[in-house]
């Protein structure tokens, strides 16, 4: 099914987001805004080694500081944590040793910032230094030198998927291309710097939590588990979150160590990150190795493939295991896959911890895969798009695992970028030094289980409708600038007729709303949907006993519309809605809603399933034309144009909103953004002067479009945008660049001296290792040499 | 991060600040715009016991006179250069340098004496200004004197600024006759950028014979601090203004330079990088005087 | 050394005790509660500090409080007039200018002084105005819209106001 579906009168509306007016007058209330009576302020001392043994730490200096109120260390740390429990590594402040430079060792509370931060100068640390081990495929041979006991040969997870016979079908395939790929060590840079606010009541017990987190109610677990504090004497409060990206879906040491010092000191004590602690912190994208071997029959088909990957770990397990499986998942779509062999490691490095960033998983397998497509393309002598329709999935597609397709728009994604972007009549014939590329994407709406195993409801949604409040949501999602909320308070209105302006929503905060598994994974409006209407039809089925009566209709008959309960087949039959509640809550009690969703369960057997199913699948085709400066080797990006499918957009402004910022996201990891690190694992670059995100003046004209669609499994017809856009962004510049000059880039950030050192204008540095490849179809397509140098400009 | 503490003090004549330097010398350090000084008091690079700011001082204004050249006086903005209409007239490298420093924030704040007091060696004003032939004024109470600004700067983070003394303004001498002056950096993002190189160039053409009568040349960012390219100067001089003879400058310069391997850059690219901007900034300068 | 200074914001006066080592944003933020000017890094590098000093834009987080006295500071609180918003203010609301909000007011500062001094710039001086600003959430394409409109609303403002 496709087209618009159902008809609405608020969903699919560009409506202002609800929360604007506060942000735009500076009265949004972020964690680092609030002061409590009595409210200290705690700073953490970090590591300045990045692999040791923590000889001695002397406080004594720092606790004669005045002003100071506390100091602790690791000694003070009852367990370790990480995400899901999985193979806990991360201490509050560390324990025994450290394992990466900036890790914390000890924390100050004191009376003002500035007594906190001497003190923390004061505090001194003895270390006895161990092997640093940055690169994972060192590490891997560094089974003296582990950097966790039980880790042999550092080797946090592995795993390997396979379906079917990948070497036998490679074997016989007629076309076989091969290639490794290096996707880059990337922060997700949201502006808010991690900030908590902890504060502990003595006479009740009573920890509140406020912190800019996306996953407040695993949070809550995360302190229950890790500080020893019973969950119900938890409450964790979300105020706005200035971006998060992923990066914000763990505990941070900072947030666990303000529990602790106020749970010591009886106050509420806050502590906010610098933004270099917020460079350590880290949390964003995971390095990946890739090694990728990719068939294809005459037509174009896909036979097999076989996926090597290898992560960066970083220092803890974070979102490490979900990583890896991740992965392996996102192989699969949006391409039909039907023999594959995954083989997939996670490896502990000195660095500070990569965890989950917008499109987990998803923008290393899209770099490496769309850049296979292009070259099995040229080697089975077909068009980049013709290769992309041949193979790309449909509603109805079931591959190898348990991963379905129920709904796919797919292939109108790729025909509306290639036709808007005149792909076909450009590619392989614009100047030298000029090229246009494609790449497609997917991303998942939601996974099918839970981030931490329960058989309880993902979604669940409360609705209180009276007179004192009128209608008021209870919902357990988080919004961290997506614009969850306009959309939540826009499906309520749709469903009782009511403003979505006068929609009270009550959420981000553990004591007042319902469980809900947090915002990741771009489940939210989906499952939240799903729910809420189910909260609504409960309400409706309520209101309406009373209000068929008073309209004269069957309360089959009845619709909510405009502030009107109204028949549906004549609409001059109708009550307000507010007179309705009334009569209800007089005439028969209060007037409650509640509504919950759980995504279908697949059934399968096999290592590493339990992550990547998904109810519905969101799409994106991308196209960028770039011109490549063969003097200095700066890409220029002249055109990129995108076409989605996210179901139904609930809001469409929204929606182009998500799309243009991943885009540019993925356009920083592309041409700039990437954290280095010293020979001693020190980062280099822990500011935004270094570490370089896109500036207006950066970002190229970007055309979206929302193609038409409508998943019949959802709610409101929506699904997934927020992530998927983000994957095809460095590919597509890949394939641009390599058509227009015929290098193949296989690591990213594509810094303009990469170009003239592929282009041989400039010699690398001997320690460089550049990822390029070159490959003898682009020369014989333009008729030049491999540089293309008959064909330059004198 | 908070600052170490100081005392502030705002003198309300130079006289009054030359004083204060010569009571408090290398204890003080003098604020103007701030975005570097706040910054490396933050890292603790200083700590100085006194701040003493020029907030208050008639230091920011911004002549020219036909004769005498350019003054700009030490706390002149970053942007009051930029938008000033003789320098742009007159003196386009420095508007093309003072347009890309920093953010719109920054060029508001910055200082034309800061930038070049501090030194950095990826500072954007020095390398036009030195191809300008300009000369810092640095007032005492002792006296004043004046230093090419060449020579001022000493180092990385390093000048020939005595402990008591200010830079009370730079001097910029009327251009060349049939001249033009040229600036290009080169960074990743289009602002907010920090250089991988910079080329500056000022030249002048014989108006009898169209040869180059004057050169200068100035690299930054490849060198610890803004350094002439002397060797392509003196190849230019006496030529024609051909495009064999820019290239064949622009390929001395990049020999020229010393740069460094670092986070931002490799040396070699560096150095490709000043030889592309001297050629295209060379063949702007020509086309400006030639038009 | 601690001491008493008056600082103007948003048109009223401020008497505020600090040290000299204060910067303006943590006065602002601390001792004031005007928390609408953020602190993204505190390093001048994301200009979710800006706010407007004497017209001109400025970093809170590199400039000292004690600087500002005789000053006249403008922060994000002083945009709207008797609660009404800013056109700049109301254009970002409708044009779907805003995400996560932290860049916001810093945002709209500097497309005040944007405006006050090119009312109707081009695309690339709007987003040569905002270069100063990160925004990790829009890929600024609606922020640049939002600029347009204001530009669009206050000049249709002034032209109504001429005809009057």
């Amino acid at each position: 099914m496709s087209g618009n579906g159902r008809q609405f009168n608020v969903v699919g509306k560009s409506v202002p987001r609800v929360e604007g007016a506060d942000k735009v007058r500076g009265k949004a209330v972020f964690t680092d805004d609030m002061r409590l009576p009595g409210m200290v302020h705690g700073k953490l001392k970090h590591a300045t080694v990045a692999h040791g043994r923590i000889v001695s730490i002397d406080v004594e200096r720092a606790r004669q500081v005045p002003g100071v109120l506390a100091v602790i260390t690791g000694e003070e740390c009852a367990k370790p944590y990480s995400v899901n429990n999985y193979k806990p590594s991360e201490w509050p402040l560390a324990k025994g040793k450290v394992v990466y430079c900036g890790e914390a060792v000890a924390a100050v509370a004191a009376m003002d910032e500035a007594a906190a931060e001497r003190a923390v100068e004061l505090i001194d640390v003895q270390y006895e230094e161990l092997p640093v081990l940055l690169d994972p495929r060192e590490a891997l041979s560094r089974d003296d030198a582990r950097i966790h006991d039980w880790a042999e040969h550092n080797i946090g997870y592995e795993g390997v998927q396979q379906f079917g016979d990948v070497d036998d079908t490679l074997e016989k395939s007629p076309h076989v291309v091969e290639n490794s790929f290096y996707s880059s060590y990337t922060h997700c840079g949201f502006l808010e710097p991690q900030s908590t606010l902890a504060d502990y009541n003595t006479g009740t017990g009573l920890l509140t939590v406020y912190t800019c987190n996306q996953l407040p109610h695993y949070l809550q677990q995360t302190i229950a588990r890790t500080l020893d504090q019973r969950m119900e004497k938890i409450r964790v409060v979300i105020p706005t979150v200035g971006g998060a990206f992923g990066g914000k879906t763990e505990a941070t040491p900072s947030c666990l160590v303000a529990c602790m010092l106020s749970r010591q000191l009886g106050r509420p004590v806050k502590i906010t990150y610098t933004r270099e602690e917020v460079f350590h912190q880290n949390k964003g994208r995971h390095p990946a190795h890739m090694t990728m071997k990719m068939g294809f029959d005459n037509e174009g088909r896909i036979t097999a493939l076989d996926f090597d990957c290898l992560l960066d770990g970083g220092g803890h397990s974070s979102w490490g295991f979900v990583v890896m499986w991740f992965i392996a998942a996102l192989t699969h779509l949006p391409y039909k896959l039907p023999v594959v062999r995954y083989k997939g490691k996670r490896v502990y490095t000195n660095k500070p911890t990569p965890g989950a960033q917008r499109c987990l998983g998803g923008v290393q397998v899209r770099m490496a895969f769309e850049s296979m497509l292009d070259m099995g393309a040229a080697k089975v002598g077909v068009n980049p798009y013709d290769i992309r329709m041949i193979n790309a999935v449909e509603a109805g597609y079931k591959g190898p695992t348990v991963i379905e397709v129920r709904h796919a728009e797919f292939k109108k994604c790729l025909e509306s970028v290639a036709s808007r972007s005149g792909f076909v009549e450009k590619y392989g014939k614009l100047p030298y030094g000029r090229g246009i590329g494609m790449a497609g994407g997917h991303y998942s709406t939601g996974g099918a289980f839970l981030l931490y195993p329960s058989f309880r409801p993902h979604s669940t949604a409360q609705l209180r409708v009276d007179t004192e409040a009128g209608v008021t949501l209870y919902i357990g999602a988080t919004a961290i600038g997506q614009g969850a909320m306009t959309v939540l308070c826009q499906m309520v209105a749709e469903e009782l007729g009511v403003d979505y302006r006068e929609v009270h929503l009550v959420c981000q905060d553990t004591m007042l709303a319902p469980m809900d598994n947090g915002t990741y994974d771009s489940r939210l409006t989906y499952g939240s949907g799903h729910a809420i209407k189910n909260a609504a039809a409960d309400i409706k089925a309520k209101l309406f006993d009373v209000a068929a009566i008073m309209v004269g209709a069957g309360k089959d008959h009845l619709e909510c519309v405009n502030g009107e309960i109204r028949s549906i087949y004549e609409p001059n039959r109708k009550v307000a809605f507010k007179k309705a509640v009334y009569q209800y809550l007089s005439s028969v009690g209060p007037l409650f809603g509640t509504g919950e969703y759980t995504p279908p369960q697949p059934k399968g057997d096999y290592d590493g399933k339990l992550i990547g199913p998904s109810p519905a699948f969101g799409f994106t085709a991308q196209a960028a034309e770039v011109e490549v400066d063969l003097e200095t080797g700066q890409i220029k990006v002249v055109g990129y144009w995108e076409a989605g499918d996210c179901g139904k957009a609930i809001n469409p402004m929204s929606v182009e909103g998500q799309v243009e910022g991943a885009i540019s996201m993925g356009l920083g990891a592309t041409f700039f953004e990437e954290m280095v690190v010293d020979a001693n694992g020190r980062m280099l670059n822990p500011n935004f002067h270094d570490y370089k995100m896109p500036t207006a003046l950066d970002m190229p004209e970007l055309q979206t479009e929302i193609v038409a669609s409508y998943d019949p499994t959802s709610a409101y017809g929506n699904k997934e945008v927020g992530e998927g856009p983000v994957g095809p962004v460095i590919p597509a510049i890949l394939n641009a660049v390599y058509d227009a000059i015929g290098i193949r880039f296989t690591e990213v950030p594509l810094k303009p001296e990469k170009v003239l050192w592929a282009l041989g204008t400039i010699e690398a540095p001997a320690e460089r290792r550049l990822h390029v490849s070159s490959e003898s179809t682009y020369c014989a397509r333009r008729g030049c040499a491999p540089d293309g140098s008959s064909l330059q400009e004198p | 991060m908070s600052l170490p503490p100081f005392e502030y003090l705002a003198p309300g004549s130079t006289a009054e600040l030359a004083g204060l330097l010569a009571a408090h010398r290398e204890r003080c350090r003098i604020l103007a715009g701030g975005t570097d000084l706040v910054n490396w008091m933050a890292e603790k690079i200083y700590r100085p016991d006194y701040v003493i700011d020029l907030r208050k001082l008639p230091l920011a204004a911004i002549t020219y006179e036909k004769g005498r050249g350019l003054t700009i006086g030490a706390a002149a903005t970053i942007e009051s250069l930029e938008r000033s209409p003789v320098i742009r007239e007159f003196y386009y490298a420095l508007v093309q340098a003072a347009g890309q420093i920093g953010s719109p924030q920054i060029r508001a704040m910055a200082t034309i004496g800061g930038n070049c007091c501090n030194a950095s060696p990826c500072a954007d004003m020095p390398p036009p200004l030195i191809t300008l032939e300009a000369r810092v004024a640095l007032t005492s109470a002792r006296g004043s004197r004046e230093v090419p600004l060449e020579e001022f700067i000493t180092g990385n983070r390093q000048t020939a600024i005595a402990p008591d003394e200010f830079l009370e303004c730079v001097r910029v001498p009327d251009p060349w006759p049939h001249s033009a002056c040229r600036y290009s950096p080169f960074g990743l993002r289009a602002a907010q950028e920090i250089d991988i190189a910079s080329v500056a160039v000022n030249v002048a053409l014989d108006p009898a014979t169209g040869l180059f009568a004057k050169a200068r040349i100035a690299m930054g960012a490849v060198a610890p601090f803004a350094m002439r390219a002397l060797k392509a100067e003196a190849s230019l001089v006496g030529n024609a203004p051909s495009g064999e003879t820019i290239d064949q400058a622009a390929l001395v310069c990049s020999r020229e330079c010393r740069p460094i391997d670092d986070l931002r850059a490799s040396a070699s690219y560096r150095r490709h990088i000043v030889g592309v901007l001297a050629r295209r900034m060379l063949r702007d300068a020509v086309a400006a005087i030639t038009s | 050394m601690k001491r008493v200074i008056e600082l103007t914001i948003n048109g009223s006066a401020y008497d505020v005790v600090i040290s000299p080592q204060d910067l303006l944003i943590d006065v602002l933020r601390q001792k004031l509660d005007l928390t609408g000017t953020k602190k993204g890094c505190g390093q001048g590098d994301c200009g979710t500090c800006t706010v407007l000093i004497d017209g001109r834009r400025a970093l809170a987080c590199l400039t000292l409080a004690i600087a500002c006295e005789g000053r006249q500071i403008l922060t994000i609180e002083g945009m709207e007039k008797h609660g009404v918003l800013h056109p700049i203010q109301q254009a970002f609301i409708d044009k779907g200018a805003i995400q996560c909000g932290y860049c916001t007011p810093g945002m709209v500062l500097s497309a005040k002084a944007l405006l006050d001094e090119h009312p109707a710039p081009t695309e690339h001086e709007i987003k040569l105005g905002i270069s100063g600003n990160l925004c990790r959430c829009t890929g600024y394409v609606k922020i640049v819209e939002a600029v347009r409109d204001a530009a669009a609303r206050l000049q249709a403002a002034a032209d109504c106001g001429k005809g009057a």
